[in-house]
């Protein structure tokens, strides 16, 4: 049972990581073909766990994957709300105008 | 007639000697401009060299900002770099490249620190650890820091065999000479690379507890940034959370304490695992 879990958690790890780098990785290539996405599919590979025993080892590069998968999201997430959020500084003009004041004249 | 001819032939054959086909290392001045930086490449890989990485973008090879070569010892870490190259659109992000930063950090030490120098300003955060410093009030908080911190501190204990008590008031508690020497004796043992990495997730994290808890797995790096901002999550909890701060500092801390796990992780040396076989019939 345990075993099944941590085989689901593994699979949605390998989802979520793909469709990371998906989003962040050049759009002109397969995903299949960059390095980066065979590292970590071949590291996917190695370390199945067995079935029977508990791999501290399968742990550990899971712990890895999560944690990079963490620094993925939390950077997109964070450039997101940087857009979302963005505002140009406002003249002090258009400041003025925001109280209904207008800037003083100088005359020369 | 003739002679013209050769001197000719002669110049030609010693321009030619010049230029020798050599691999480009250009080393961009123009990159480290203070206006913004239009991404001048279209795909980062990387190369092995002599047993280190280097990122290529494009033909040409990346440098550290003082023109260092730039070089890591492990490919993973080479190839997570070269993804923060290939993920930059338009414009180049420097602030959002933690791992590019981390290895400058190492290969050019620019405040020309010292091993020694290091150990001791991430030893500092041990007597001012967030998770030793509890609150009186409100109840609630209390309780709430007990359920939450109490675990990871008693983990910390039992597995590094150390005394280390929580204090309420505001001087910093008092640290066992046992307790500091090996935790010292921990943080020696990690390599130049994971030690820049171990203190700048310290620094971000205000504690080495929580860090050592993601060094050795215990925790996962979301959960270390939320027990690191208790205080704040139950503030915001109690009068609301305001997404362009709060948000944006989890996931600004978030990403930098990930990529301070990951640089320590990828730069150790107990990178070599055995690879288990899978056992289809076994009992």
């Amino acid at each position: 049972m345990a075993n099944q879990q941590k085989v689901n958690l593994g699979r949605l790890l390998y989802k979520r990581l793909s469709r990371e780098m998906k989003i962040t990785a050049n759009p002109k290539e397969k995903l299949y073909d960059t390095p980066v996405f065979q590292y970590i599919a071949n590291q996917f590979r190695e370390h199945q766990v067995t079935t029977q025993k508990l791999c501290k080892g399968q742990n550990e590069v899971m712990m890895v994957g999560q944690t990079y998968l963490c620094m993925l999201e939390s950077l997109r997430k964070s450039e997101e709300l940087a857009q979302m959020y963005k505002t140009t500084e406002r003249s002090i003009e258009q400041s003025a105008n925001l109280v209904g004041l207008k800037l003083p004249t100088v005359d020369h | 007639m003739a002679a013209p001819m050769n001197t000719c032939k002669h110049l030609i054959r010693t321009l030619t000697r010049i230029r020798k086909p050599k691999p480009i290392n250009v080393c961009f001045i123009r990159k480290y401009k203070t206006g913004e930086l239009k991404k001048f490449y279209k795909n980062a890989s990387i190369v092995q060299n002599q047993g280190w990485f280097e990122v290529n973008l494009d033909q040409r090879k990346l440098r550290t900002p003082t023109g260092n070569l730039f070089q890591v010892p492990s490919e993973p870490l080479a190839l997570a770099i070269a993804t923060e190259w290939n993920s930059q659109k338009e414009t180049i992000k420097r602030q959002a490249m933690h791992l590019t930063t981390l290895s400058n950090t190492v290969l050019d030490n620019p405040m020309q620190r010292s091993r020694g120098d290091i150990v001791r300003g991430v030893l500092h955060f041990l007597e001012t650890d967030t998770i030793l410093y509890r609150s009186t009030e409100p109840q609630e908080f209390l309780e709430l820091q007990k359920q939450e911190w109490d675990p990871v501190l008693k983990w910390f204990r039992s597995s590094y065999q150390v005394e280390l008590d929580s204090t309420t008031s505001l001087m910093p508690p008092e640290i066992p000479e046992n307790t500091e020497e090996v935790i010292t004796r921990k943080v020696n043992s990690l390599n130049d690379w994971a030690l820049v990495g171990f203190q700048y997730g310290v620094e971000n994290l205000k504690s080495i507890i929580l860090m050592l808890a993601i060094t050795d797995k215990r925790l996962t790096v979301e959960k270390a940034v939320q027990l690191a901002r208790l205080e704040t999550l139950y503030q915001t909890k109690i009068w609301g959370n305001v997404q362009w701060h709060h948000d944006v500092d989890i996931y600004q801390l978030q990403s930098r304490v990930a990529a301070a796990a990951l640089f320590v992780h990828w730069c150790s040396n107990d990178m070599a695992t055995t690879h288990k076989t899978t056992y289809s019939n076994q009992t």
